[in-house]
């Protein structure tokens, strides 16, 4: 089978098509039929000239460009498919058909002879027809025949630049420029090859119709035993081993020299081609997209020469691997393992790439190197020229130790932004911001970072200062900017809150040294007016004079004369010690006088010293009375409550009062409280009081039980002996009416009236000339103060008037 | 705080329903409840004075183990309590030695005070035009002068109108303080009465 490759080669085709087409061995004349092997002149049949590409760019350039080896299959489908419709209908004259196709017919035609044995299959059955040339090789050969295809495609032949490969030199061994199929596609005449495969043949055929592929498939089936042949032409040298059996894919990846990185140079440099040649590539790939070409040239052609020299996995070494991924399911291919021979192109392919240089080292991807595509001595990868520009540059694969290029920004203009006020003001303070500040600025400028994510950038701000920052900053550290004055505001805060916690001790007043000297100066002589006529026992000074008759101590002395013997006179005691040498000279007459009539006295008291203060009282004052002196009065004591108790004892005072006797019984079965069962009872209520409110009490709690509500005429007296501070507050119960108070002695002057009233001389009398001393020192003290200050006052206003 | 939010609705209701009643016994007749919870009332406020007395105690004895030392005033008192206290419950208060601690202690210690304050005030009426210059502290003055002129005769001269004039402003005085003391005193009853007041922290 022979594939027709138009053999149009006066253009100038790169060099790799050039090595492919000058591929001549013998698998690339068993595939052609009639290309001598070694033929590495000029490029591939199947990949047209320079010259023929632009003639035909230039017819093509209303199909976009379309390259010319698919120019020719679109072109050779539509003859098909107008044999199809109309088999009547003639394919495309053989002027019309690409040269290549026409050599692929030649070839096909030559094959058919060989086909026709295997039966009649459908036109453009090329499955159909490898599975056709399995059964004869499997009837025929052995199974090592599906290798040999792989292997005849690696050749021994190394691709160099400008040189097919020996399966491709193969199939142009028709014509001049390699196999007829691939001369074909590059526009060449088709030369006649004995060994096509149709589908080649499809591909390359523009001779006429009885040429056309499709029309020799159609016409001449495929024979068994040549089937096989253009499979093994494809295999290029027939001699390979089996070891060596899938050594094509090695050889494409190149030779044993080739590393692993640039192993499939091929396809780069498929596309490696020179500017006005580097079309042919493309218009195939073209043609392949446009045109429904085999996958296997689709994939040829459509692999971008952006291959990444790193390109992993075929390297020269692994053969026996690469015969591993290659696996035995490709299908029998005619030839004897030693008789598979690579196509030429294939063959220069690995001879271009014996010069190229291929880094050492590890291939990218760790991916086990079939050993089809290393190859110790034979080469597939094209020459560098042929290599695009961007595969041929040796890119080291090493690590990227030097730090990524800094981006420069001087030209670029940044303005700064304004920041809003609110974003100002949680502007850390310089004091805060200084560590870091300091640090940026003892960093020399413009250096590098060369770690971490910002490696290779400028003036970045150190990390290391705040990270391995331990401990309390010796700045405090604030998230937002506080004036001076809020400042203050904080700590006159903080010390109210803890002076509030702070037991402070009591301040001690400091006076003035003149206003003490004026104090102590005050206090000698009034203590020396009141002392000295008391201890010199003068009583030259007169008491009240009873011709001006205070009616509310006469009132005492006319009741106190009206009681009858015996009688039980209550006595409350109700005044603070502190205040008990007036309220005993004022209440000792009148309680001598009530002795001296008879009278029973029982103490009471709703103060906690009362008691106490009754005991001295009588003890002090009216021990001369045998009564008292034998203690024959009763000292009910203490009643708590105030207010409530003297209610209390006023509403049933043998309640509030229980008198349990040590011998058993009741106080108040005794003398002189038999009978009294309530308050009224007694004789007389009698009050020693310095306290307003005491007295009060006693009148308004006391005073209504007092009234026989039988006979509200009769009343039980009420007497009172306040102190001269109470007096004007009692006085106002005496001018009632009805009176509350019956009678009334206030103060110490009440006392000395009443002992000039009764003529019954007593403490009043004893402290009268001091009392009267000491109240002439007192107001003659007063009057001059005053006027001293007026004075000064006078003075320093009229100076100031002055001034 | 929680405590005092929980007791203080329950006393503030005690307090209403105790003075509601109290006041119906003067209306009807329930005189013998009356005494009867006049009788706790005695009771109650005796406890009162105990706790106190307690309570002074230990503030004193605070302040003996304050941090500003050990503070005389305090242990004079503590030491005076103990003894007092001690010996008053062991013999009672007629006994001699708890009424010679009450005649030769506390009786001279209260009288020595207040007669302290008699210099106090005749310094405090010289200086009166000193700190206060106006018409009323010289009605004051004035008006200090007459009392004291007519409550003793000046030089064995007896001033009797003095002492009348005094008597008849200082009761006119009196009776409208005592007029106000009555009427804020049924006010303030009422208003406890009625919950408008609640002084036990309600």
């Amino acid at each position: 089978m022979s594939f027709d490759i138009p053999s149009d080669s006066e253009e100038d085709d790169p060099d790799w098509l050039e090595g492919l087409q000058s591929g001549g061995d013998d698998a690339d004349a068993d595939f052609s039929g009639s290309s001598p092997p070694g033929e590495e002149e000029g490029a591939p049949d199947w990949l047209p000239d320079s010259s023929s590409e632009d003639s035909r760019s230039t017819s093509q350039s209303e199909e976009g460009e379309v390259p010319d080896w698919l120019a020719g299959i679109r072109e050779a489908e539509e003859s098909l498919q107008q044999s199809i419709v109309d088999p009547s209908s003639k394919l495309p004259a053989e002027g019309d058909s690409p040269d290549w196709l026409k050599s692929i017919r030649d070839q096909q035609v030559e094959e058919t002879g060989s086909m026709d044995q295997a039966g009649d299959v459908p036109s453009g059955d090329f499955i159909g027809r490898i599975q056709q040339l399995q059964a004869q090789e499997s009837a025929g050969g052995g199974a090592d025949e599906t290798q040999e295809w792989a292997s005849g495609v690696g050749g021994e032949e190394s691709p160099i630049a400008g040189e097919t490969p020996s399966w491709a030199a193969g199939e142009q061994a028709e014509g001049a420029d390699g196999p007829d199929w691939m001369s074909g596609l590059g526009g060449e005449e088709p030369e006649p090859q004995a060994e096509a495969p149709d589908w080649l043949a499809m591909l390359g055929s523009q001779q006429s119709p009885e040429e056309h592929p499709t029309a020799q498939i159609s016409q001449s089936p495929v024979e068994s035993g040549e089937a096989r042949d253009w499979i093994g032409d494809i295999g290029g040298d027939e001699t390979e081993p089996q070891g060596e059996a899938l050594d094509w894919p090695g050889d494409i990846g190149g030779e044993d020299t080739v590393p692993q990185g640039d192993a499939l140079d091929w396809p780069g440099e498929l596309g490696d081609q020179p500017p006005g040649e580097d079309t042919s590539a493309e218009m195939a790939k073209s043609r392949v997209e446009g045109d429904e070409a085999p996958d296997w040239l689709s994939e040829m052609v459509g692999e971008e020469p952006a291959i990444s020299p790193a390109f992993p996995a075929f390297t020269a070494g692994d053969q026996e691997g690469a015969a591993a991924v290659v696996g035995p399911d490709l299908p029998d291919l005619p030839g004897e393992p030693d008789e598979v021979k690579m196509p030429s192109w294939l063959d220069s392919l690995q001879e271009s790439s014996q010069d190229v240089e291929v880094p050492d080292g590890t291939s990218v991807f760790d991916v086990p190197v079939p050993a089809a595509f290393t190859d110790e001595g034979e080469s597939f990868l094209l020459e560098p020229t042929d290599l695009p520009d961007w595969l041929s540059e040796d890119v080291p694969l090493e690590v990227i130790e030097e730090p990524p290029a800094r981006v420069e920004t001087g030209d670029i203009d940044i303005a700064p932004a304004e920041l809003p006020s609110w974003l100002q003001a949680m502007r850390p303070v310089e004091a805060v911001s200084l560590p870091v500040e300091a640090a940026v600025e003892a960093r020399p400028p413009g250096l590098e970072e060369s770690i971490g994510p910002l490696a290779g950038l400028s003036n970045v701000l150190p990390a290391e200062p705040d990270i391995v920052h331990f401990g309390t900053p010796s700045v405090p550290i604030t998230g937002i900017n506080i004036t001076e004055t809020q400042q203050n505001y904080a700590r006159l805060l903080e010390s109210l809150v803890i002076g509030e916690e702070e037991v402070h001790p009591p301040r001690k007043r400091v006076v003035a040294l003149p206003q003490q000297i004026l104090r102590w100066a005050i206090a000698g002589i009034l203590y020396a007016a009141v002392f000295f006529p008391i201890l010199l026992g003068g009583q030259s000074v007169p008491l009240p004079s009873t011709d001006n008759v205070i009616a509310e101590i006469q009132d005492v002395a006319v009741i106190i004369d009206g009681l009858p013997e015996n009688a039980p006179v209550l006595i409350a005691f109700e005044y603070q010690p502190g205040l008990s040498g007036e309220m005993e000279a004022a209440a000792a007459a009148v309680v001598d006088h009530l002795l001296n009539q008879g009278a029973h006295p029982v103490v009471i008291s709703t103060h906690p010293t009362g008691p106490g203060l009754a005991e001295n009282f009588l003890q002090s004052t009216q021990s001369h009375h045998l009564f008292i002196s034998d203690r024959h009065y009763v000292n009910l004591g203490y009643i708590s409550g105030g207010t409530a108790a003297l209610l209390h004892f006023a509403a049933d005072p043998r309640a509030a009062v229980p008198l349990p006797l040590e011998e058993g019984g009741s106080g108040w079965d005794k003398s002189p409280l038999t009978g009294i069962n309530e308050i009224r009872d007694f004789t007389m209520v009698l009050v020693i009081s310095d306290d307003p409110d005491a007295a009060r009490g006693w009148i308004e709690q006391v005073g209504p039980f007092l009234v026989d509500p039988s006979n509200p005429q009769s009343r039980t007296p009420l007497i009172m002996v306040v102190s001269a501070q109470a007096g004007p507050l009692i006085y106002p119960y005496y001018l009632s009416s009805p009176k509350q108070v019956d009678g009334l002695v206030s103060g110490l002057s009440g006392g000395a009236y009443y002992e000039n009233t009764t003529n019954r001389p007593g403490l009043a009398r004893l402290y009268w000339n001091g009392f009267s001393a000491g109240l002439i020192v007192s107001i003659i003290i007063i009057i001059f103060g005053g006027l001293f200050n007026l004075a000064r006052l006078f003075l320093t206003s009229r100076r100031a008037s002055r001034q | 705080m929680n405590r005092l939010k929980f007791k203080a609705p329950i006393a503030t209701v005690i307090a209403i329903l105790a003075g509601w009643g109290i006041l119906f016994t003067y209306i009807l007749p329930l005189d013998n409840l009356r005494n009867t919870v006049l009788s706790w009332v005695v009771i109650a406020a005796a406890a009162a004075l105990l706790v106190g007395v307690i309570n002074l105690l230990s503030v004193h004895l605070g302040k003996l183990r304050g941090e500003t030392g050990v503070s005389l005033y305090s242990f004079s008192l503590i030491f005076a309590l103990i003894i007092t206290f001690t010996v008053t419950l062991l013999q009672g208060p007629e006994k001699e030695f708890p009424q010679w601690l009450f005649t030769y202690v506390q009786i001279p210690i209260e009288s020595s005070l207040m007669a302290v304050m008699a210099v106090t005030l005749t310094y405090a009426g010289a200086r009166l035009l000193t700190r206060r210059t106006n018409a009323f502290s010289v009605i004051f003055g004035i008006a200090l002068l007459l009392a004291l002129l007519g409550a003793a005769p000046i030089l064995s001269t007896e001033i009797t109108f003095l002492r009348e004039i005094t008597q008849v402003l200082s009761g006119a005085g009196a009776r409208g303080i005592l007029l106000g003391i009555g009427l804020g005193t049924v006010a303030t009853g009422l208003r406890i009465l009625l919950g408008s007041d609640r002084p036990y922290g309600g």
